[in-house]
């Protein structure tokens, strides 16, 4: 790689990065406000508690962008091990958000333990295949994996979290295929994990109604269906240009957790389908590159880790936006950067920070002369 | 070699291929329903979130005002306050329902019951001491829409013509209703913002349609004319007790009302505690039977197809003849008479001889001519047509009772105009009152005056003219009429009252019809008494005095001086 094509990719993804992170928290703050007036009666109290989210995210960017991130290896299983005490224990004391235990109170900040577990969980399988990398890989390979793929969703099923349980089995099965796993083990995989799920949706009532709501929200405009068609009427309503930014009406007690995991609705209200289009370009690049650089870099390690990180961006964003625009049933999914809650954006700007630092393995490899890194 | 196309990097690049595709495809779904929702469906949903984000209002418009022909304010719309409440605002909701109760006088329980509803309304057109006492208090979700409360103020004066509008500022009669359209301008809407709680939301307020002035109307009423003619009517309807009684005033060259009253009337401003007796316009709603008014068709049709000259001599059988089967009578027995004196006198028995000279056809198509059996096209509501038996349901009899105005239904106007083409040489006009309509952006249409004919030659009229001004003689039935100085066409009728299937003998319609001055008539003017009480009955006694004191209040009005007075004094004549 040319000294000319690191650079364009680097500023590419820094600029795709700061992008994210400004629209971002301009979005939080603008789909925050009317909740923290009537949950608070402070107007920025969630954008108060994002910013310092942020700046910790930022913090960790930092830090993991100068961190060598072959170092991570050794860290793969604790982290796991880690991500295993953090949600046997939120279970046990976490608060109660509506009906969940998700977080872990530190002091003023709540953390999600879930959100670490996803990132502990690719770093894992990062370092677990590319020691198989190469290598004919049989079935009881996986041995290790799998027990801790089970286990990791059987605690977030009892949160519950269903979206990060979702996720985290994509990951999974994404990480699996690249591997170069045979299609037939993976289908495999995946079907045995078919009757699991019917039987996760028949058990809890509250999934069996958000998949009649998907599939019928008209039928119950204000009950199960309600928040759904609230989302479309958001999108709908802000047609090609959107309202304005700060400017929209869905968010005032008409579109439930309008600041959370509906926010792409409000971005459509208030920004309109060139606002979505830029939301979902910029996701898009952010994927294409961590797919770019997981196909440049020797290291396996690397590899199997920039493609984790894209797998991480891109599921989520796909399977938020989905929900959003009924297109998937609900589950509870956040869209990074965008929706409001700490642990995703200090997670995920982590795990950009990670990002960079594979993309500067790619300069040091064609031994370049080193460029004074802005940040 | 096979192994060499397996290669780790290369099985991964593949494989990266593979889920950038997936993700491609994922993607492109995601885009397909984004572009359709928010390009494609967008005025749907945008519909949508305005019905849930707004409540629509509407804006009163303010509505014209309505002018005499002197510009004299008749009905103008005065602004006002109605007071909805965003209940959803409210916190204290029972203390607030107290303090409103007290001041509006509005019982609590009503209160409460509105207080269900998101934006009820409290009340309409508030008194400013009621408001300023709201105001003053601390009350939460107070909204103050501004309404407009229709005054009349001339109260009862020409409320015929005027008519009156309900709660909503629709027009229910007169010219407020045939004008509605026009007076009513264009209601605004406006939006205000709620949040999905309800609650009010301030400074989202915004106008989606400005509300349009309404145009402005000018009658043809004259208010001087219009007072006197209800000053008048006023006296008649004391002292004779009629269960109606109407006067018309009209210019015979153009049609133009300059008065029309009713008694009993009504006030506009306080309608609803009038009944509807009150509120009708006796002399356009309803149709009675002319009497002798009816025989100016008569003889015009007679001396239009020159069937007899005045002074042809007329046998009236004194009082009693046995024609086809019937007994007609006269008031007065009379022997032989000259044409224009069986018209002075007034004989029935004489007016019907001079019909079957005309025959039954030529006679009904003068009665169509003269504008019977249909309305008049006058601009106000609820005109009667009167009843007039089409040609093939007349019997051999009736050719004996119609001529002289049995058996034949007309209204007031209907009369009106009849008598309007003796006095402007010829022409059926068309009645109005609305001369001259401003609209808000200036413009300014004036109602021109219709009129179709002539329909009877400038020598009938002539001759006819002449006939009636000896109706309004020493010798005539219109003697009452009278002026000194003044000469006068005119026409008594007193007709019996049908009911409980005969003619009465002591119900009867009092009328008298007549213009002024005869050379160049300025008015023609009806008075028609229904059922006065109190001995007399005749048009000759009960209307006449009071056509006459209207017509001469009107003369001096214009300022036109009597005539030929030989050292008479104007207005001398005086008998009950």
């Amino acid at each position: 790689m040319s000294s000319k094509e690191w650079s364009n990719l680097y500023y590419k993804c820094l600029i795709i990065c700061v992008t994210l992170w400004v629209w971002g928290m301009v979005m939080v703050l603008s789909s925050s406000t009317p909740s923290g007036i009537q949950n608070t009666g402070n107007a920025f109290y969630y954008f108060e508690k994002q910013s310092i989210f942020f700046f910790l995210g930022l913090g960790l960017f930092m830090f993991f962008k100068n961190f060598p991130y072959q170092k991570l290896k050794k860290f793969a299983k604790p982290f796991v091990i880690l991500s295993f005490f953090l949600l046997v224990g939120v279970i046990v004391l976490g608060h109660i958000v509506k009906g969940a235990r998700r977080d872990i109170g530190f002091g003023p900040l709540e953390f999600q333990p879930s959100e670490l577990a996803k990132v502990a969980f690719i770093i894992y399988l990062a370092d677990f295949f590319s020691r198989k990398y190469g290598k004919k890989m049989v079935l009881k390979d996986f041995t290790a994996p799998l027990i801790v793929l089970v286990f990791m969703m059987l605690l977030l099923i009892k949160e519950p979290d269903f979206g990060s349980t979702v996720l985290i089995f994509l990951y999974a099965v994404g990480l699996l295929f690249l591997a170069g796993m045979n299609l037939k083990i993976i289908f495999g995989f995946i079907g045995s994990f078919i009757p699991i799920a019917v039987v996760l949706v028949a058990m809890a009532p509250y999934r069996m109604k958000r998949i009649i709501g998907f599939l019928h929200p008209n039928q119950h405009p204000y009950g199960i269906g309600y928040q759904i068609i609230q989302s479309l009427i958001s999108l709908g309503s802000g047609g090609i240009f959107g309202v304005g930014i700060g400017n929209g009406k869905q968010k005032l007690a008409f579109l439930p957790e309008s600041y959370k995991d509906y926010v792409f609705a409000i971005i459509g209200e208030e920004t309109g389908l060139i606002g979505t289009i830029g939301v979902i370009a910029l996701f898009t690049v952010l994927v294409l590159i961590c797919l770019y650089v997981s196909r440049k870099t020797k290291d396996p390690f690397g590899k199997y880790l920039a493609s984790g990180i894209g797998l991480y961006f891109g599921c989520q964003v796909l399977l938020n936006i989905g929900v959003v625009i009924d297109i998937l049933p609900s589950k509870g999914t956040t869209l990074p950067f965008f929706s409001y809650g700490g642990s995703s954006l200090v997670m995920s700007m982590a795990t950009l920070g990670i990002l960079f630092s594979i993309i500067k393995g790619l300069r040091t490899e064609e031994e370049i002369p080193i460029i004074s890194s802005p940040l | 070699m096979e192994k060499q196309k397996h290669l780790p990097d290369e099985i991964f690049s593949d494989r990266i291929k593979i889920l950038k595709i997936l993700f491609f495809i994922f993607l492109g779904i995601i885009l397909g329903k984004l572009v359709y929702l928010q390009a494609f469906k967008y005025s749907y949903y945008r519909s949508k979130a305005n019905n849930i984000h707004f409540i629509e209002r509407t804006i009163p418009a303010y509505r014209g005002t309505i002018y005499s022909r002197n510009g004299h304010i008749l009905a103008i719309d005065i602004p006002a306050k109605t007071l909805y409440i965003y209940t959803t605002n409210v916190n204290n909701k029972q203390k607030e329902i107290k303090i409103i109760s007290q001041i509006l006088h509005i019982p609590e329980n009503i209160l409460t019951d509105k207080f269900k509803e998101i934006y009820p309304l409290i009340a309409r057109n508030i008194p400013i001491n009621e408001y300023d006492a709201l105001k003053s208090e601390n009350l939460q979700g107070l909204n103050w829409e501004n309404s407009y409360l229709r005054f009349y103020p001339k109260g009862k004066f020409a409320s015929n013509v005027i008519g009156f509008v309900n709660t909503g500022g629709d027009g229910l009669g007169g010219v407020e209703y045939s004008y509605n359209n026009i007076l009513a301008g264009r209601k605004g809407r406006y939006a205000m913002a709620k949040t999905g709680k309800g609650r009010y939301l301030p400074g989202f307020d915004r106008i989606i349609v400005k509300p349009q002035k309404g145009a402005n109307i000018y009658l043809t009423i004259n208010s001087h004319i219009q007072g006197i003619v209800e000053d008048e009517i006023g006296k008649l309807y004391k002292k004779f007790k009629p269960s109606y009684v109407s006067v018309i005033v009209m210019n015979p060259k153009t049609g133009a009302i300059l008065a029309l009253a009713n008694k009993p009337d009504f006030n506009p401003n306080d309608p609803w505690n009038y009944s509807l007796q009150d509120r009708k316009d006796f002399a356009i709603e309803d149709d009675y039977e002319p009497g002798s008014m009816f025989k100016i068709v008569t003889i015009s049709g007679v001396i239009q197809k020159k069937k007899v000259t005045p002074d042809e001599k007329i046998f009236c059988h004194n009082g009693v003849w046995l024609v086809r089967g019937h007994l007609l009578h006269d008031a007065d027995p009379m022997g032989t008479l000259t044409v224009t004196q069986v018209i002075a006198q007034s004989s029935n028995i004489g007016t019907v001889q001079l019909a079957m000279k005309l025959g039954r056809d030529t006679l009904y198509r003068y009665i169509r001519k003269f504008g019977f059996g249909e309305p008049t096209g006058l601009d106000l509501p609820g005109e009667a047509s009167g009843i007039l038996k089409p040609l093939n349901l007349w019997t051999p009899f009736t050719i004996t009772s119609v001529p002289y105005g049995q058996g034949v239904g007309v209204t007031s106007i209907q009369m009106l105009r009849a008598m309007a083409v003796l006095a402007n040489g010829g022409y059926l006009v068309r009645p109005y009152v609305v001369r001259k309509i401003v609209f808000p952006d200036g413009k300014i249409k004036r109602i021109q005056p219709r009129k179709s004919g002539p329909i009877i030659s400038e020598r009938t009229v002539h001759v006819v003219d002449k006939i009636l001004n000896n109706v309004v003689s020493n010798h005539g039935t219109g003697a009452f009429a009278q002026i000194a100085g003044y000469r006068i066409c005119g026409k008594t009728g007193t007709s019996q009252i049908y009911e409980n299937g005969r003619y009465s003998n002591s119900h009867f319609v009092a009328s008298f019809i007549g213009f002024l001055p005869m050379a160049d008539p300025k008015v023609v003017i009806i008075v028609s008494a229904y059922d006065p009480k109190g001995g007399l009955y005749y048009g000759g006694s009960v209307s006449a005095p009071t056509w006459r004191a209207i017509a001469w209040r009107i003369m001096q009005y214009y300022n036109i001086s009597p005539k030929n007075m030989n050292n008479q004094i104007a207005f001398s004549y005086h008998k009950p």
